[in-house]
């Protein structure tokens, strides 16, 4: 008589032992990327996100936005004399 | 002389591309073990390796040690590629697994066909699950993590490992047919 059997969770980890097995890739691939990796100019690998700096980005928002009060100052004050000068 | 991890990390994060080697050198077999039984052929597996590293290499500046290992950041950026290379092939038919067949020595032609063709029908399964599944899978069998190094780099807790390699086992031993014949 034919019944039938659960698999039991050690049968199936033996299984997935017999399937997974290691695989090296080939040395010629292992070279040929780290030839890349070296060839790669160090300016490319160091350059940074700018983003990534926050103080310098800070200071860069602070003095655009000084530069911008000071111009508008400056339009007011003109403004200001014109109109002077014509009354 | 040998470094730790840290240190050449600490080099690497500044630019240096001998320790970027270096790492390279320490987990390339790791990485194409991976996106290898995540693709299924060698071809892809290596271009997707390549990927990995020219990535990792572009942004190993703005890296930071959050207290997981550093073999962790480049299973993400590994994980991300298979997962862009799947979606770029979806409307392709699967290419079977076909490369670097295991035949157990000593065994009968037969017999060993009868291995190969089941080792093959069972990965073709493990390729189906979930992405997270076949990740633990992988980690598990072919690299021998312990849960919780498994749990660190897939940013789960060790219990959470435990929990989601059983509920693994029972789906695939649901998937492979349920049941084996025997005779009484």
């Amino acid at each position: 008589m034919s019944t039938k059997k659960k698999i039991e969770p050690a049968d199936m980890e033996a299984q997935l032992e017999r399937a997974f097995q290691p695989v090296q890739p080939s040395r010629t691939f292992v070279k040929t990327v780290r030839g890349r990796i070296q060839r790669i100019a160090p300016s490319v690998v160091v350059a940074s996100h700018p983003a990534s700096d926050v103080p310098h980005l800070l200071l860069v928002i602070g003095g655009v936005l000084s530069a911008l009060l000071l111009l508008a100052a400056g339009a007011r004050a003109l403004f200001y004399m014109l109109n002077k000068a014509k009354m | 002389m040998d470094f730790s991890d840290e240190e050449v990390l600490a080099r690497a994060s500044s630019g240096d591309r001998d320790a970027f080697g270096m790492l390279y050198e320490r987990y390339v077999d790791r990485i194409f073990n991976y996106v290898y039984y995540r693709t299924g052929n060698v071809n892809d597996a290596e271009d997707l390796t390549a990927r990995v590293f020219q990535r990792a290499m572009n942004h190993i500046v703005n890296y930071t040690d959050r207290g997981v290992p550093f073999s962790a950041w480049l299973y993400r950026i590994a994980h991300n590629l298979v997962a862009n290379w799947h979606r770029d092939r979806s409307r392709r038919q699967e290419i079977p697994i076909a490369d670097a067949p295991l035949v157990a020595k000593g065994d009968a032609p037969e017999t060993s066909l009868v291995h190969t063709e089941q080792r093959e029908s069972l990965l073709r399964l493990i390729r189906s699950l979930p992405a997270e599944r076949q990740t633990l899978l992988i980690l598990k069998f072919v690299e021998h993590y312990s849960n919780a190094e498994i749990g660190a780099i897939m940013g789960r807790s060790e219990g959470a490992v435990k929990s989601l390699y059983h509920r693994t086992l029972l789906a695939l031993r649901d998937q492979i047919g349920d049941y084996s014949d025997y005779s009484d």
